[in-house]
């Protein structure tokens, strides 16, 4: 294009993205998982367990947001990659050896009898590769996750809106319900995972004599907890600070576009096809990774129970809509909303917390429908981790 | 010739909205389309710019034949449209808006198409909005915002849906001189518009479409003032 008429010469004009708060923001946030992962010296069982439980939240909040609030794709049926994760964790922990491969009762549906079944002779050996070291065995669940959302999408991007969201809710009964039927992996009536397991490998051996040299007395599911606590951490704290780099760059400004205007976005030359796809496999891999990690206990695997559509998808719906949805920190302050209120309320008032809940979340989306954050950033139009592209004019306008 | 539609039929069921239509713009023209209401003027753009695909016929675009090419690809190849019922990113700044056109429509980043991004504010007199909510702006802004990105995706053909429709006299002249600063930068138009007026004073040829058929198409004085178009379109008994 020439330049005809008025010679403009706007170079002179930055861009802003970062803000000084931006920075402290991250650094506070960096800090806070560095001072979090010196919880377990504490040797705490019930607060590493609460504070793992609470990444979890975070973790698959956050990566529900990106999906819903970034990107449109309303998915209903999360839990299907959280399930997966585990039960991909389960059999990468089995092992076709006899000395170390596990047995369990499986009840016959028809005659109500149990039966127990050795793995190494009912299924063949080349179908147990481990037991592989966790770190292992949930990065394989992650790259699993992000395979399994390929075919998974061919079906639900077929769908639009509501009935993506009511597609993707089928599609994770399918993925339970056919995980369900895997004879090795505990079909129905579930199984665990020993807490043997954890000790075959020599860092979980190392972390647990660390701990004793502190305190004689630590339990090895103590220092299994630790472990398991800080791949957690470790996993949220990756997960959120990837997804603040993808809403930060010019990727996070296509998912936007999409999701306001998915037809003007390509007239655009946004390809929404490909940018969904890949989002859809990367929060299907994150969150297998998480559903992984969760799994990594002796309490016991059950598809009703790893598939829960409550736990892993309708509360983390809730978090994201009462802390605000499509903003980085909404997630943030969900999680710490509703873990409070669980623990808490949970303790005060037995069952009734999900009336609690339940009241919580209609007040919020009458008076601030886009959640809390969304009505801080209203009222204040502060921001503590800026995604915005801001024009400077010089000194005509002033930092917002 | 940069854009050829050959023999372009559409049909919602029996509802024929594109009639083996043919139409042949050349680079730097500025070609106006009138018809009435559900004559299947925006159906016509749909074909052109990839958002429907046609039953029969072919659209060729700089001598590629683009019939069966997605929407973001034509961007790619040089084609940037306006919408009708202006469609802007609402959770976006105004800038951000033009910026996902240029970083998007011309395979860039957003650092490197910054400064033109800001150009084409300035030219479109959204300057001062640059970080203004997109779902904020007014009629007569958002109709600009739809056409500041369809420029920023550095298009070869612009093409514009009834972007005057709805603007006062003043606000519709300040369109018009930049649709004409557009046209003098080299940038093909091919333009549908309601207001006539506002058309005749950018275009170079006009196109007239009448139930999915090319009724008339020449010099916009001669096309305006046969007795078929007054009739079909300004609804006077010839």
């Amino acid at each position: 294009m020439t330049q005809a008429t008025k010679p403009s010469d706007h170079s002179s004009l930055q861009i802003r993205q970062n803000t000084a708060t931006g920075t402290i923001a991250l650094l506070v946030f960096l800090a806070a998982g560095v001072l979090a992962a010196c919880l377990p010296l504490l040797g705490n069982t019930l607060a590493v367990q609460w504070a793992r439980e609470f990444l979890m939240l975070l973790a698959l909040a956050s990566l529900w947001n990106l999906l819903a609030g970034y990107a449109g794709l309303v998915s209903v049926g999360q839990q299907a990659f959280v399930g997966f994760g585990a039960y991909a964790f389960l059999h990468f922990s089995l092992s076709a050896d006899k000395s170390i491969g596990q047995d369990w009762t499986q009840i016959d549906p028809i005659t109500g009898l149990g039966k127990t079944i050795t793995l190494a002779d009912s299924f063949p050996a080349w179908m147990f590769v481990g037991p592989l070291h966790p770190l292992v065995s949930v990065l394989l669940a992650m790259v699993l996750g992000g395979l399994l959302a390929v075919p998974l999408s061919w079906i639900v991007f077929r769908l639009r809106g509501p009935y993506f969201a009511i597609g993707t809710w089928v599609v994770a009964v399918v993925v339970q319900l056919v995980v369900g039927q895997l004879g090795w992996l505990g079909k129905g009536t579930g199984t665990a995972i020993s807490l043997d397991y954890a000790f075959r490998f020599g860092d979980i051996n190392a972390v647990h004599n660390a701990f004793q040299a502190i305190n004689p007395d630590t339990k090895k599911v103590f220092a299994r907890e630790a472990y398991r606590f800080w791949m957690m951490l470790a996993a949220t704290m990756l997960i959120l600070l990837g997804i603040l780099v993808v809403i930060r760059s010019r990727i996070g400004l296509a998912l936007a576009a999409i999701r306001d205007n998915e037809a003007a976005a390509s007239a655009l030359g946004v390809n929404p096809t490909r940018l969904k796809l890949l989002l859809f496999v990367a929060v299907g891999a994150a969150t297998a990774l998480v559903g992984a990690i969760g799994a990594f206990d002796e309490s016991g695997l059950l598809p009703v129970k790893n598939f829960s559509l409550l736990e892993y998808t309708a509360f983390i719906i809730f978090i994201v809509v009462i802390g605000g949805i499509g903003s980085f920190e909404g997630p943030i302050i969900g999680s710490v909303i509703y873990f409070v209120a669980d623990k808490v309320l949970t303790g005060l008032v037995g069952e009734y917390f999900y009336i609690v809940l339940g009241v919580i979340g209609i007040l919020v989306m009458l008076f601030a429908p886009k959640g809390l954050w969304g009505l801080v950033q209203e009222r204040t139009g502060f921001t503590l981790f800026p995604v915005r592209r801001h024009v400077i004019f010089g000194n005509k306008e002033q930092d917002a | 010739m940069l854009l050829e539609l050959k023999a372009v039929s559409k049909s919602f069921g029996s509802l024929v909205v594109a009639d083996a239509i043919d139409l042949q713009v050349g680079r730097g023209d500025a070609l106006g389309i009138i018809g009435p209401n559900g004559a299947g003027k925006t159906t016509l753009f749909n074909l052109i710019t990839g958002g429907l695909r046609p039953d029969a016929g072919s659209v060729w675009f700089d001598g590629r034949d683009v019939t069966v090419v997605p929407a973001q690809q034509r961007c790619f190849a040089g084609m940037g449209r306006s919408f009708q019922v202006p469609l802007p990113f609402e959770g976006l700044s105004v800038f951000e808006n033009v910026a996902v056109g240029g970083a998007f429509g011309q395979g860039k980043s957003v650092a490197q198409v910054q400064d033109e991004c800001l150009d084409i504010l300035a030219l479109t007199g959204l300057l001062d909005k640059a970080n203004v909510l997109a779902g904020q702006l007014t009629l007569l802004e958002r109709k600009r915002l739809e056409m500041a990105r369809a420029l920023a995706t550095g298009p070869e053909l612009l093409l514009l849906d009834e972007i005057a429709g709805g603007l006062t006299e003043a606000e519709c002249d300040q369109l018009v001189a930049t649709i004409r600063e557009v046209h003098a930068r080299g940038v093909t138009i091919v333009w549908i518009e309601h207001v006539v007026h506002a058309l005749m004073a950018v275009v170079d040829r006009i196109f007239v479409l009448n139930f999915g058929r090319k009724v008339q198409e020449g010099e916009p004085e001669a096309v305006m003032s046969s007795a078929e178009v007054q009739e079909i379109y300004l609804g006077i008994e010839a």
